[in-house]
């Protein structure tokens, strides 16, 4: 293995005997950071498929194979950040069902989970800090009043940053009923962020009906192997939020150390060895020098 | 003529509670005055413009707001035409331009009779998405049409001036873009040469190529139907002709430069922008527009791989305004892009501990396509001043 210097963005988590290290909200990265976490679904049928092994996974890094170790999940605690939109556009009794969806999410989460509450308009705001004390969350959703534009890209690199805050196993739920038309920072920006996170985009886009629309939060989900979910109204967002938390649940974490480490866009290519299953999963990370 | 854009204007900070709407497609006029006699009724207007107290919702104004454009295009605009030759008259038709503002940014549109025709049609947006249709304003119409059909007299010729920068930065903090395109096109028929008319609009082209308008363009367009805005590309172009020659006929438009700056760099031409930028922010001591230059400084320093620089302007326009949000995101960028999460981190704490009400927290950035708009209250109670001056 080259043991080179890596950035840290992009390889955050330090894997040790297959099992990964929490004990730090807010690791150092100034050591040595020899690992990629790489976040999978394996879906047959559409369904997510269980019981893979580590044998099951064959990972490339540029091309190359890599050494794969499959983390247990059991081990990991979730860090969940929902960054909720209450721009002007949102609705009173659409803000009431985005409320109970969130609710219903953080009513999934066990015991070592964590959340965290963050609303924008044209304002991002952090409502509630990451916590394990998810009744602090709980009580942070009855706060948020909506009113005002939307810094979509804003909030996205403000949640996304957030998601990584803490070692666990990091999901980033973003909800937007509208389109961006305050931020400071545009959606490249915010893209290139995602490419070098570790935690995993699900976008839920409600309310689209209205001409062309921009890939944002598409292209932001699918940079980090999750998924952009489209509704036509907040009715029924509740089983959708429910629904994210129980397909991450059944994600696989599988992390290697790589064996070139050269700065710059590595490609990854998750390769499952069963018949007919779809695999979704980052397409790639940014690996800088350190002390750039 | 330019004084107002030099003023410091730091404390016009805060957003309009509601003006999130925005019209966007302009075919404009008022009905037309087709071929029947007209009625006459001048001397009805011309009692109702002499009791008018401007800045008030007086019963005159309330009266004459419930003329329909039709009435108003005949028995106002056309008996004009045969008094503006009486000098003895001037000074109630600049009066009566005064009222119909007044109704115009007085008078709630929906408590306005309904435009008469298609054409006057414009498209009403809210947060990136079509509304459905609005109406130019037909006052302002007339306020305009009055002073067009007006001889050039100094008096007159300092009413409207005084008059269309003030409705340009009523139209301007509200968002009415579909109003402004036209009112702007007025203006620089009548003040071909003056700066401020052309740094206004240089910012209604620098805002056609915003996101918040081209969403609605290409939905509009995706539909169908036509739309006075421009794309992209060509709206900054636009915007860059408008601003250079603001900063031409006067160099000390810093606004204008900054601006300039901006769009050249969205065009591409980051070592043009930052000369502009740099050249700006040499000469003046406004903290709204250091914050504004620094952080479009900042903007175009990274473009050009000059990351200490780019960190040094958002850190600048960070500690003018310590509780906006923007220089804090992109210093924690900059940060996470050269693998420093925990910096990124620390970039980024100050702003989320702060409370969402967006008063004790502004970001000059969040007004900045209203342009000439963050002046309104200044502008406005200037022209009313003067029209008070000559009651």
């Amino acid at each position: 293995m080259v043991a080179a210097r890596i950035a840290p963005s992009v390889l955050a988590a330090v894997v040790a005997g297959g099992l990964l290290s929490a004990q730090s909200q807010r690791p150092t990265f100034s050591t040595r950071v020899d690992a990629v976490r790489v976040d999978v679904l394996v879906t047959g049928d559409g369904r997510p498929l269980r019981g893979l092994g580590p044998a099951d996974f064959e990972v490339l890094d540029n091309g190359v194979v890599q050494n794969v170790t499959l983390v247990s999940l059991e081990e990991l605690p979730l860090s969940v950040v929902l960054a909720l939109d209450m721009s002007g556009s949102l609705a009173p009794e659409e803000a009431g069902h985005l409320r109970d969806a969130s609710l219903g999410l953080i009513n999934g989460l066990r015991p070592r989970d964590e959340a965290g509450l963050i609303t924008f308009s044209h304002v991002v705001t952090q409502q509630q800090a990451l916590t394990a004390d998810l009744a602090r969350v709980r009580a942070a959703l009855d706060r948020p009043a909506p009113g005002g534009g939307t810094a979509l890209a804003d909030a996205a690199y403000a949640g996304l940053t957030l998601t990584e805050s803490s070692d666990n196993r990091g999901l980033f739920v973003i909800f937007s009923d509208g389109l961006d038309v305050s931020s400071w920072l545009t959606a490249d920006q915010v893209l290139d962020s995602a490419r070098r996170s570790n935690g995993v985009v699900y976008a839920v886009s409600v309310g689209s009906t209205d001409g062309p629309r921009p890939d944002f939060l598409r292209e932001l989900a699918e940079a980090t192997g999750g998924s952009l979910l489209e509704a036509e109204s907040t009715e029924n967002l509740e089983a959708l939020f429910v629904g994210i938390l129980d397909e991450f649940r059944l994600r696989y974490l599988l992390s290697y150390s790589p064996r070139a480490t050269t700065p710059g866009w590595h490609d990854i290519e998750v390769r499952v060895r069963r018949p007919g299953v779809v695999v979704r999963a980052r397409p790639g990370y940014v690996s800088s020098p350190v002390g750039r | 003529m330019a004084d107002r854009l030099r003023r410091p204007a730091i404390r016009l900070l805060r957003l309009p509670a509601l003006a999130v709407g925005f019209a966007v497609c302009v075919t404009a006029g008022l009905a037309g005055s087709g071929s029947e006699p007209p009625q006459y009724a001048f001397d009805e207007w011309a009692g109702l413009v002499e009791r008018h107290e401007p800045g008030t919702l007086d019963e005159a104004a309330l009266e004459i707001s419930q003329w329909s454009p039709r009435q108003l295009s005949l028995d106002v605009l056309r008996p004009i035409s045969g008094r503006v030759r009486d000098p003895a008259n001037l000074r109630l038709l600049r009066l009566g331009a005064m009222l119909h503002a007044d109704i115009a940014m007085l008078v709630p549109d929906e408590d306005l009779p309904p435009a008469t025709t298609s054409r006057s049609r414009v498209i009403m947006s809210d947060d990136g998405r079509t509304q459905g249709f609005g109406a130019r304003s037909v006052h302002l119409q007339v306020g305009q049409l009055i002073l067009d059909r007006m001889p050039a007299d100094p008096t007159t010729e300092r009413f409207g001036y005084l008059w269309y920068r003030a409705t340009t930065a009523w139209l301007a903090r509200r968002y009415r873009f579909a109003d402004l395109a036209p009112h702007l096109s007025a203006a620089r028929s009548r003040f071909s040469d003056d700066p401020a008319v052309q740094f206004d609009t240089g910012c209604l082209y620098e805002t056609y190529a915003s996101p918040r308008i081209q969403y609605v363009r290409d939905a509009v367009r995706s539909r169908g139907m036509g739309t006075a805005v421009p794309s992209h590309d060509a709206s900054l172009q636009l915007a860059e002709r408008y601003f250079s020659r603001a900063v031409s006929l006067d160099p000390q438009l810093v606004e204008a430069r900054i601006r300039l700056g901006r769009v050249i760099g969205l065009q591409g031409r980051h070592d043009a922008a930052i000369e502009q930028l740099e050249q700006a922010l040499a000469v003046t001591g406004d903290p709204l527009l250091q914050y504004y230059g620094h952080l479009f400084l900042g903007h175009e320093r990274e473009a050009t791989a000059d990351t200490a620089g780019a960190r040094r302007h958002f850190e600048r326009a960070r500690d003018l305004f310590p509780t906006a949000q923007s220089p804090h995101l992109a210093l924690s960028r900059l940060a996470r892009v050269a693998g420093a999460l925990p910096g990124a981190l620390d970039a980024l704490a100050p702003i989320l501990v702060l409370p969402a009400d967006q008063v004790q927290r502004p970001d000059p950035w969040w007004v900045y396509p209203m342009g000439i708009g963050r002046m309104e209250t200044a502008l406005v109670e200037d022209l009313r001043r003067f029209a008070r001056a000559e009651r």
